[in-house]
């Protein structure tokens, strides 16, 4: 695994009052070392800032806005600058308002930091509060959303396959009551439907029509039978009219002799002249005198006697005139009464009908309508006709009685049909909505099972995660087997359960030390940056580790490197955790070490790369003159913590001691003849192009012997002051040294940079495994 | 606030949208054609009870005709 974070600079960011730059070295992980104030979390916010676009520590605190104190003290905003180079691509962000604003290419790096302040919140966190940290990797609200569509979609299928179904019930009930209505005959109901679906019935309502027709004639013949009488009844009462009015004029013409019509003539044109004429004083004719108004007295006079002859001629006219009409409509009526008589007689010479070939008309009694044609007008046929159609209306009572039959035989076999075409209709959409209702069912099981396993696999995989590496971390102790459960009756709540002891489920916060739940809290962390963890993601553990055993402080670190998938960046003002590396004690060829020196306003933050141990005797070594005190010093103390660990792996006896200070001496004395005699490094070297696997075995005694013969130098010159030191020469100085660089050299692996510590089949192994330690224990 | 949007793993929405269709087209409930469809729904939410049903409508067996049975 590579370091792709390669360069972080900062401006006026936070602590950085002067510009600072870090360049990062191409391994796995980075530490920056520094005590409180120094800067870590400036270096930490600044990652924060360019890959998340947060403001780090202060983000969202109101007594701290953002755009005032983001920037560092003496600087503007506008000054403000963090620029990232991720795998060889440029990052920059500077302060736009209260917000960072980033340029740089598409895929952003992302880092995801833990600060000290949140571990305990991952654990403490009220059940709603942490699955708000995991939701991100269980929640699906959107396949809940359509899963839920499906759900209500499924349910109505199944209610409108239930109504089909009940639909088709009824439909197959009421077939099934006709057919019993129809008698049941065999062989079988559904025979006997389809035979039915099948009839045309035509013939039926042909057989009703033509009684309609029958009926429609009776009653049309009927109809011209009553107006015909009515007809010849008007047409004698006009004829007993006229005679009548003949007799009044005859009487008033011999009441009036004077009733001529001449004379009337004239009286009317007098009457009109002197009506016309107001001023006549003489008669137009006899030119006498004359008195007007007595002569149109005497006119009117003379005129009333002959009116009663005209106005009897004017009625007898009348009543002539309209005596002709009612004979005219009387030999209309009778010739359409004899019309209808003859399509009656049609009728029902060429009808089949029971009623019809059952009833008393004989077709004999009728010759004058054998043939198509209408009889002439004359009484005998009239009288024929009358005959005709009493005898038709002899029967019109059993047509009447047919046609019900009839028409019921057609209504009985419409609903058949109605109900057989249901039946089939309902059938085939009971079993469409059957078959749609199982399969949105069997899709519905899809989709909660396949929601139901991602949620329980995803959560395992945390869990199974978060238990791998705490038990990295706490081995042999009785806590672990974590478990992460959503609880099942609140939506969006999540517990977490571990085991304590012989408790199995029991809440970790409840029993777990500080430090217990501190590095719960950890791996919790690490399992979900991980799951959330692209190429370009960044672990970044800002200070989350304090006051520690050194047994704790080992495995984190194995942890760390062995575990953890992600680049990591560390920040601690742990110093313990640091000199475990300068010590050879951690893997520190895959670490890259940095140390930050006091911050003072003027000076902002600074830095340095943490000087190894071995490193730092080496620079000792090369400075001429050498600084005997500071060589033998530093070359004691690599020497003593190299032959502690030795001591601690083959648990060495040692004289015990309250408070573990231990010497040189007492280390290579615990060291004993018979373990120094078996004891015995390999290096393996792994193959590469061109070259195989290759080891190179050392044994240890001859260097131990060696370091034992040159140990007074430290006392004498390294720990105290001693005037017998004074009688070494520089050489004597340099063998303690270079005695001590070379046994550390046979130790330590070239690979990784780490003691052995291990158990790893019959030896001790570094973290890389490339060098070996034997035996593996005690002989 | 940000020129570009940083590439991101599958939600989750998106990876269980997938494992869904691949049963369901292992269990062969829906046209083949329609699996694009559903996994887009999925993911993002938008199939509806309608699109549901449509959905299953169209992979359904062509019906015949009918009996009385």
């Amino acid at each position: 695994m590579n370091m792709p974070l390669q360069n972080l600079s900062v401006r006026a960011f936070r602590g950085a009052t002067q510009l600072v730059n870090i360049v990062f070295e191409d391994k796995p992980a980075v530490m920056i070392f520094g005590e409180n104030g120094t800067g870590k979390s400036t270096i930490v916010d600044a990652i924060d800032f360019v890959c998340n676009e947060h403001a780090g520590a202060i983000d969202g605190r109101q007594s701290t806005p953002v755009k005032d104190y983001l920037p560092a003290l003496g600087c503007k905003s506008s000054e403000l600058q963090v620029e990232l180079k991720w795998s060889g691509r440029i990052f920059k962000a500077i302060l736009s308002g209260s917000r960072a604003y980033v340029t740089g290419p598409i895929q952003r790096p992302k880092a995801k930091i833990l600060r000290r302040s949140q571990i305990l919140d991952i654990i403490d966190a009220r059940p709603a509060d942490r699955y708000e940290s995991f939701k991100r990797f269980v929640a699906v609200p959107n396949v809940e959303k359509a899963e839920n569509a499906l759900r209500e979609t499924a349910r109505t299928a199944g209610s409108d396959f239930d109504t089909a179904a009940q639909n088709l019930s009824n439909s197959q009930h009421e077939l099934a009551r006709l057919y019993k209505e129809d008698g049941g005959p065999q062989p079988d109901l559904r025979t006997w439907a389809k035979t039915k679906n099948e009839t045309d019935p035509k013939d039926l309502t042909a057989r009703q029509s033509h009684i309609d027709t029958l009926l429609a004639l009776v009653k049309a013949t009927s109809d011209a039978l009553t107006a015909r009488n009515k007809a010849k009844e008007q047409a004698a009462l006009d004829l007993q009219a006229v005679q009548s009015l003949t007799i009044d004029l005859h009487a008033a013409e011999e009441a009036s002799e004077s009733a001529k019509s001449d004379l009337l003539k004239l009286l009317d044109f007098a009457e009109d002249y002197l009506t016309h004429h107001e001023d006549a004083a003489e008669c137009p004719i006899c030119e006498r005198d004359i008195d007007r108004t007595e002569l149109l007295l005497r006119i009117a006079s003379r005129k009333a006697s002959g009116n009663q002859v005209a106005e009897a001629n004017r009625k007898l006219d009348a009543a002539v005139k309209k005596e002709e009409k009612a004979q005219d409509l009387l030999e209309n009526e009778e010739n359409r009464f004899l019309t209808a008589s003859a399509k009656l007689a049609k009728g029902f010479r060429d009808s089949k009908i029971t009623a019809v070939q059952n009833g008393s008309i004989v077709r004999d009694r009728f010759a004058q309508f054998a043939g198509d044609q209408v009889p002439p007008r004359a009484p005998e046929s009239l009288a024929a006709a009358e005959e005709l159609l009493s005898a038709c209306q002899g029967v019109e009572n059993a047509l009447h009685s047919e046609r019900q039959t009839v028409s019921e035989e057609i209504e009985t076999l419409a609903a058949i049909k109605l109900q057989y075409g249901a039946v089939i209709k309902n059938v085939k959409q009971a079993k469409q909505l059957e078959s749609l209702s199982q399969r949105l069912s069997a899709l519905l099981v899809i989709v909660e099972k396949e929601r139901k396993r991602f949620v329980d696999d995803a959560l395992d995989s945390i869990r199974t995660r978060v238990d791998t590496l705490y038990s990295k971390l706490h081995p042999g102790e009785n806590i672990g087997d974590i478990k992460l459960q959503l609880d099942p009756n609140r939506r969006g709540s999540l517990n977490v359960s571990s085991r304590f002891e012989s408790e199995q489920d029991v809440p970790p916060q409840a029993y777990y030390s500080e430090a217990h739940l501190d590095t719960l809290g950890i791996c919790i962390f690490i399992a979900l940056a991980e799951r959330d963890s692209s190429d370009d993601t960044l672990l970044v553990l800002d200070d989350v580790l304090t006051s520690t055993d050194e047994a704790h402080i080992q495995r984190f670190i194995a942890m760390i490197h062995d575990e953890v998938k992600l680049p990591v960046l560390i920040t601690t003002h742990y110093r313990p955790w640091r000199d475990k590396y300068r010590y050879a004690k951690g893997p520190v060829a895959n670490i890259q070490l940095i140390e930050l020196l006091p911050w003072s306003k003027l000076k902002g933050i600074r830095h340095t790369k943490t000087k190894l141990e071995i490193d730092a005797l080496h620079d000792l070594l090369a400075a001429e003159p050498i600084d005997r005190q500071g060589v033998a010093s530093k070359a004691g103390v690599l020497l003593e913590a190299a032959l502690r660990e030795i001591c601690l792996l083959y648990r060495c006896k040692l004289p015990l001691d309250a408070e573990g200070r231990y010497s040189l001496g007492d280390y290579l004395a615990g060291l004993d003849s018979k373990l120094r005699g078996a004891m015995k490094c390999v290096s393996v070297k792994q193959a590469s192009a061109g070259t195989a696997e290759s080891e190179t075995t050392t044994a240890l005694k001859p260097y131990l012997e060696t370091i034992e013969s040159t140990t007074l130098v430290r006392n004498l010159i390294g720990a105290h002051f001693n005037s017998d030191g004074m009688n070494l020469v520089d050489n004597e100085v340099k063998e303690f040294a270079e005695a001590t660089i070379a046994l550390l050299d046979v130790l330590v692996c070239r690979s990784c940079g780490e003691l052995p510590y291990k158990k790893q089949g019959s030896y001790f192994a570094c973290g890389c495994k490339s060098q070996q330690l034997y035996p593996l224990t005690t002989l | 606030m940000t020129d570009t949007a940083p590439k991101s793993n599958p939600s989750p929405d998106e990876a269980l949208a997938a494992t869904i269709t691949d049963a369901i087209n292992a269990a062969n409930l829906v046209s083949t054609q329609k699996l694009p469809r559903i996994q887009d729904g999925l993911a993002k939410g938008t199939l509806t009870a309608s699109d549901w049903k449509l959905l299953a409508e169209l992979a359904l067996p062509s019906d015949k005709g009918g009996d009385l049975s």
